[in-house]
């Protein structure tokens, strides 16, 4: 009889030691926390390539690039959901006027009321309109990154309201870029004499100012990690530059082509890129 | 006791093997139904934009530098022929794979790499059963450039071509 009280005992022990770290609802804790990274690179498959290692575009244009760099921006995690609403989180460290002791799920009101942490997320979205979804977003470093096929790793800036993440679910990650900055030489690789055959050095410094997204699926709720793990990777399209008649971009007929303020070349990146998958969560 | 192992042994060997080829057959049935379920899927397709489009006017070019791209995709291209006279257009390729091309009408068609050399057709087929307006439909094995294609010489002012990747997923947006 001692033997099996024993052993019971145990089982609850053993459950609530195997519970406990993935509940999202310690004294003080947010529903998730997000802990992000984010790296770039630039890394065209090899039927990408010629012999050369120049890209390999879908105009015929074989383009021999120095390694590009990009500026990226506000590293974003959407998401939807009950909770955060609004864009105010609820934080049971931080609880909202009329609040206090917030501990095991529940606050106390100031009328003695005990009030579950979602009810008063809940209010903080009714309040403000709700409606909405969260989003926590980090800025990054904007010191310019050589992209290569190695990724880089980006500097991101502090992440605001401690990376807290109220109940939902993460369902977007998104990140801006910023500026692009392309330079090399271009060649045609038809035999069709689009450009001369020694090539034409060429150079783009751009405003993209466009974001890229990837879809990305991990709830915020009781019972799951606290921690939201996001490494994202974005790397530069290898069809960055397809369909583009680099050749009728030639304005001057010698020396280097600067395309910083063609507009075709822009709206063609800028397709391109939104056309692409640039943007990736690493498992 | 050893005998009579052999003998069960023998038994369920006799047991298995028509098991065995019956899984068989049945798995190759079931590849074999998978393709023909994509072959049914692409005529589908290419029949919904022979018919249906969106469609976009070309003329052909005489000369390969200037032959009008046709690298849209879900998109029937009304292409200007001059009768009498081989028609060009172009077809970028931004992802190497297998390509379908689609017409409404028997042409002759030439179809030559970025650099000019020729490409075998992978297969040619007629008169699908999905439409009347699929009549030739020819499959080439593509790499990522600048493809031409010489349709003609005929006697016709027009030829409708649709271009589909083959095997791939079609989504439209």
């Amino acid at each position: 009889m001692r033997s099996t009280q024993h052993s019971r005992s145990e089982v609850w022990l053993a459950l609530l030691l195997f519970v406990a770290p993935g509940c999202a609802l310690e004294d003080g804790q947010p529903w998730g926390r997000a802990v992000m990274s984010l790296e770039a690179a630039f890394a065209p498959a090899a039927d990408r390539l010629d012999p050369q290692g120049r890209l390999i575009t879908s105009a015929s244009y074989a383009v021999a690039l120095d390694a590009p760099t990009v500026t990226l921006e506000a590293f974003t995690l959407a998401m939807a959901g009950e909770a955060g609403a609004s864009g105010a989180v609820f934080d049971p460290a931080n609880p909202p006027e009329g609040y206090s002791l917030c501990h095991n799920g529940h606050c106390h009101a100031d009328d003695g009321a005990l009030v579950a942490y979602e009810d008063i997320q809940a209010e903080l979205d009714q309040a403000s309109g709700g409606g909405g979804g969260f989003s926590l977003t980090v800025g990054v470093d904007e010191t310019p990154t050589a992209l290569t096929a190695t990724p880089a790793t980006l500097t991101l800036e502090a992440c605001p309201g401690d990376c807290a993440l109220p109940r939902g679910e993460v369902q977007t990650v998104s990140v801006g870029v910023h500026q692009l900055h392309l330079s090399g030489r271009m060649y045609d690789a038809t035999s069709q004499g689009r450009l001369p055959s020694e090539g034409r050095a060429f150079t783009a410094a751009l405003e993209i100012e466009q974001a890229v997204d990837v879809a990305f699926s991990r709830a915020v709720d009781r019972g799951e990690p606290v921690e939201v793990q996001v490494a994202a990777r974005f790397t530069l399209p290898a069809s960055l530059l397809d369909r583009i008649e680099l050749g009728e971009l030639l304005t001057d007929p010698s020396g280097a082509v600067d395309l910083s303020t063609s507009t075709p070349f822009l709206q063609d990146i800028l397709q391109n890129l939104s056309e692409a998958e640039a943007l990736e969560v690493l498992p | 006791m050893r005998t009579d192992h052999k003998e069960t042994s023998e038994m369920i060997d006799k047991l298995m093997f028509p098991l065995a080829l019956t899984f068989a057959l049945g798995a190759l049935a079931a590849c074999g139904g998978e393709d023909a379920t994509q072959t049914d899927e692409l005529a589908t397709e290419l029949c919904e934009h022979l018919a249906s489009g969106p469609s976009v006017a070309v003329t052909s070019s005489t000369v390969a530098a200037s032959a009008p791209d046709t690298s849209t995709a879900h998109t029937r291209f009304d292409i200007a022929l001059t009768p009498g006279v081989a028609g060009q257009v172009s077809y970028q390729v931004g992802e190497a794979g297998e390509y379908v091309f689609a017409f409404d009408r028997e042409v002759a068609v030439a179809l030559t790499d970025p650099s000019g050399a020729a490409l075998p057709a992978e297969a040619t087929e007629r008169d699908s059963a999905a439409c009347a307006e699929l009549k030739l439909w020819i499959t080439y094995d593509l790499a990522i450039g600048k493809h031409t294609l010489a349709l003609g010489p005929g006697q016709d002012t027009e030829v409708r071509m649709v271009v589909e990747e083959s095997g791939a997923e079609h989504t439209h947006e």
